[in-house]
């Protein structure tokens, strides 16, 4: 385990201290933190990291929200057919990424065709280009990347939600809560552990998000959806910069290290106060 | 049994089994070429692996691969070695990036009888040779090629649009021939549904100019032509970078302002060739047409078939060095021969392909380059547009940049080029910064590789 998971890390750290490019891959030349410097100097890979922020936060947001509210109504007793529900809201989540994001590039956002400018049209509304917009595009990968994240938090959130004794909402209803009272004051306190199990995995897969950004706007227009990881790539492989792309890849890796330090250090504490 | 009966027997088996094993290791043989899409990949895939499998029982298999990534994989397992592609297609700009995996083709050249002469001198440069590997050869051509204007000869040709060009910009209508007149045409013409053009009212929006302006290789593609046209090369013979002359301020400012007031915005999604569609369907007045293109321009039913002007690109006025017409780089690409066992059997199929099947491969691919193509009445009367085309084409093909064939070639330039005119068009570094950025990279780079001090 320690080979698999220490070797590329090893490799990678090892390359953002050397000048390689992929064009001449043999003359690798030791240059210390001088990668770092320049990559954190460089005001489009402060931008990207600012753009995978905002992309993860936005991916967190949506993701957990409404996997708690798909999760809390898939659970009500009213409920039909709830494994065919089930089922239905797990596509997006097997569904390769890139496929996902070119079925949404093509069928959903397109200005003409798409499904949203049709309905938007419908109601007498404009017909923007989403993923052309530097205003919209990153809104637009947001929804999409969400949309391929939800069911795994409905999935997590569903199988809490079936741990909650009948008697506390029983409890609840004869104290004269309705729905969303049940959910704000019992169901979330439930969920808390929960929550944040779901924000750390969402958060760690919108971070390196790669494969749907790229389908959809391939980080443009602009920079305008660059996040680190097309960021990487843009450097490794079309500039050849190998040393660069893991200084990249390699500060991806420390950022969220702290991150999930301090998410599974909050849910330790979650699970202990629960305790 | 006598003497010579006997050896005659022993001659004959060994002659069949000779032939049996040639046939035997013959037909175990395949080459695999990885390609790069369009009409020459389909000629390969489709017409001349084929018929070179019947004709020599050599399998031939054509794995076209994605644009994007055809150097990246290619260059990717050239390093590792696998030896998954006997030959591969690339763009001359990147041929220095696999300088360590190909082979030097002089030697298969003599003996095969492959003929250079066929090709000018400007392609034999471009498409054959590298300073990566000096003094060898590393590929042949296929499909060279270079970008020209096209123009919508109804348009240009209308009375009114014609009197009410002059009135506006006291000059007559033509077609442009600098790109400043090229930027009065492109706004005169650009007009939104509903309004007149050529005595039809416009159902559609009208657009002045398109080029590819998708992310990556789309816009790049586009912009660079701009910038040879200006006369910037990247760097000079000493490898001091000349992007720092505030010509590459102007070009860009050229091009942001075509790309923002004159062309379609859908033109931000395309990559190479997809605009042409717009042309033919009638809803641009200029654009910018690779040969390959050709097809799309003229397909019958369209608007711009039997109507469309071709012409070189126009000037650059005050460009650096000097040029009557704009200078697209010589593009297309060529094959290069990887360290293979497979390397001879390849390269007489290129050979079969390119030099004894030369003008089936320009039937076949639309490509034409070599002066078999240019001399061949066959092909000037295949399709009746080639009259106005052909002699466009020669005299774009007369004026082009050959792309230095360095191994930083493809992070520099290309890269380089496309981070620039990225960042420019879309406000995210100012021009300065953008040029400022792309200087520091491009002498590092050098600096580093030595040719810098």
């Amino acid at each position: 385990m320690v080979i698999v998971v220490g070797t590329p890390l090893v490799m990678g750290l090892r390359y953002s201290l050397h000048r390689v490019f992929l064009y001449d891959f043999n003359n690798q030349v030791f240059v210390g933190l001088e990668n770092y410097w320049k990559a954190f100097a460089d005001p489009l890979f402060v931008n990207a990291l600012r753009i995978t922020g905002l992309f993860t936060l936005g991916c967190v947001v949506l993701s957990v929200g409404f996997g708690i509210l798909i999760a809390f109504l898939l659970n009500a007793r009213q409920v039909k057919l709830r494994p065919m529900w089930m089922a239905l809201f797990l596509i997006p989540f097997v569904m390769t990424p890139v496929v996902g994001g070119i079925a949404w590039r093509f069928f959903i956002w397109q200005q003409e065709f798409g499904v949203v400018n049709q309905i938007s049209s419908y109601f007498g509304g404009g017909m923007p280009f989403w993923l052309l917009e530097r205003d919209t595009a990153l809104y637009a990968t947001i929804i999409t990347n969400s949309w391929h994240l939800i069911p795994l938090a409905v999935l997590v959130f569903y199988a809490a939600l079936t741990t909650i004794p009948d008697e506390l909402h029983e409890a609840g209803r004869v104290d004269g809560a309705g729905p969303f009272q049940a959910l704000w004051y019992i169901v979330l306190p439930i969920l808390r552990p929960h929550i944040l199990f779901v924000s750390i995995i969402i958060i760690t897969s919108a971070f390196r998000e790669f494969d749907m950004i790229w389908a959809l706007t391939g980080g443009g227009p602009g920079r305008s959806t660059t996040v680190l990881s097309i960021f990487a790539y843009n450097r490794g492989i079309a500039n050849q910069d190998m040393g660069m792309a893991n200084t990249i890849a390699f500060s991806m890796f420390l950022i969220m290290a702290v991150i999930a330090w301090l998410y599974i250090t909050l849910y330790r504490r979650t699970l202990g106060d629960k305790a | 049994m006598t003497g010579p009966t006997r050896r005659a027997a022993i001659a004959g088996g060994l002659a069949l089994g000779f032939g049996l094993a040639t046939t035997a290791t013959a037909q175990d043989v395949t080459i695999r070429w990885a390609l790069h899409p369009g009409a020459e990949a389909d000629a390969v895939v489709n017409y001349f692996a084929p018929k070179y499998e019947a004709e020599t029982g050599i399998k031939v298999i054509g794995e076209i691969l994605p644009p994007n990534q055809l150097r990246d994989q290619m260059s990717i397992e050239a390093i590792g070695k696998t030896g998954r592609w006997d030959l591969g297609y690339h763009s001359p700009g990147w041929f220095g990036t696999f300088k360590d995996h190909v082979v030097d083709l002089t030697p298969l050249i003599e003996s095969t009888g492959f003929d250079v002469s066929k090709y000018p001198p400007l392609i034999v440069e471009s498409h054959m040779k590298s300073d990566a590997r000096p003094g060898e050869i590393i590929a042949v051509p296929t499909t060279p090629a270079a970008p020209m204007m096209i123009a919508r000869q109804d348009l240009f040709e209308h009375p009114d649009e014609q009197a009410a060009f002059k009135e506006k910009y006291g000059r007559d209508l033509t077609v442009p021939a600098t790109y400043a007149e090229w930027r009065d045409v492109a706004e005169f013409f650009t007009r939104p549904a509903g309004a007149m053009a050529a005595g039809e009212t416009l159902e559609r929006p009208l657009y002045g100019w398109a080029d590819a302006l998708g992310a990556g290789a789309g816009i790049t593609r586009s912009y660079i032509v701009v910038l040879y046209s200006a006369g910037l090369a990247g760097w000079g013979a000493d490898f001091k970078p000349d992007i720092d002359n505030p010509i590459l301020l102007e070009t860009a400012n050229w091009f942001t302002h075509m790309a923002q007031n004159t062309a379609p915005r859908e033109a931000q999604n395309w990559g190479f060739l997809e605009g042409l569609e717009m042309f033919r369907d009638g809803h641009l007045a200029t654009a910018v047409m690779w040969p390959q293109g050709l097809g799309t321009v003229e397909a019958e039913g369209g608007k711009a078939a039997g109507n469309t002007l071709y012409a070189a690109l126009p000037q650059w006025e005050g460009n650096l060095k000097g040029y009557e017409q704009g200078v697209p780089f010589l593009g297309g690409g060529g094959v290069f021969v990887f360290d293979t066992p497979n390397q001879q059997e390849a390269f007489k199929f290129l050979k079969w392909m390119l030099q004894d099947q030369e003008i089936e491969w320009g039937k076949q691919s639309e490509q034409f380059s070599t002066t078999g193509h240019f001399a061949s009445d066959e092909l000037r009367n295949l399709k009746p547009y080639y009259a106005n085309f052909l002699p466009a084409y020669e005299k774009t093909l007369q004026q082009v940049f050959i792309r230095q064939g360095i191994p930083e070639y493809g992070a520099v330039m290309w890269n380089g080029t496309t981070e620039f005119i990225t960042d420019v068009f879309s406000g995210d570094l100012t021009g300065e910064q953008a040029q400022q950025r792309w200087v520091s990279s491009m002498t590092e780079a050098f600096t580093a590789a030595g040719y810098l001090k």
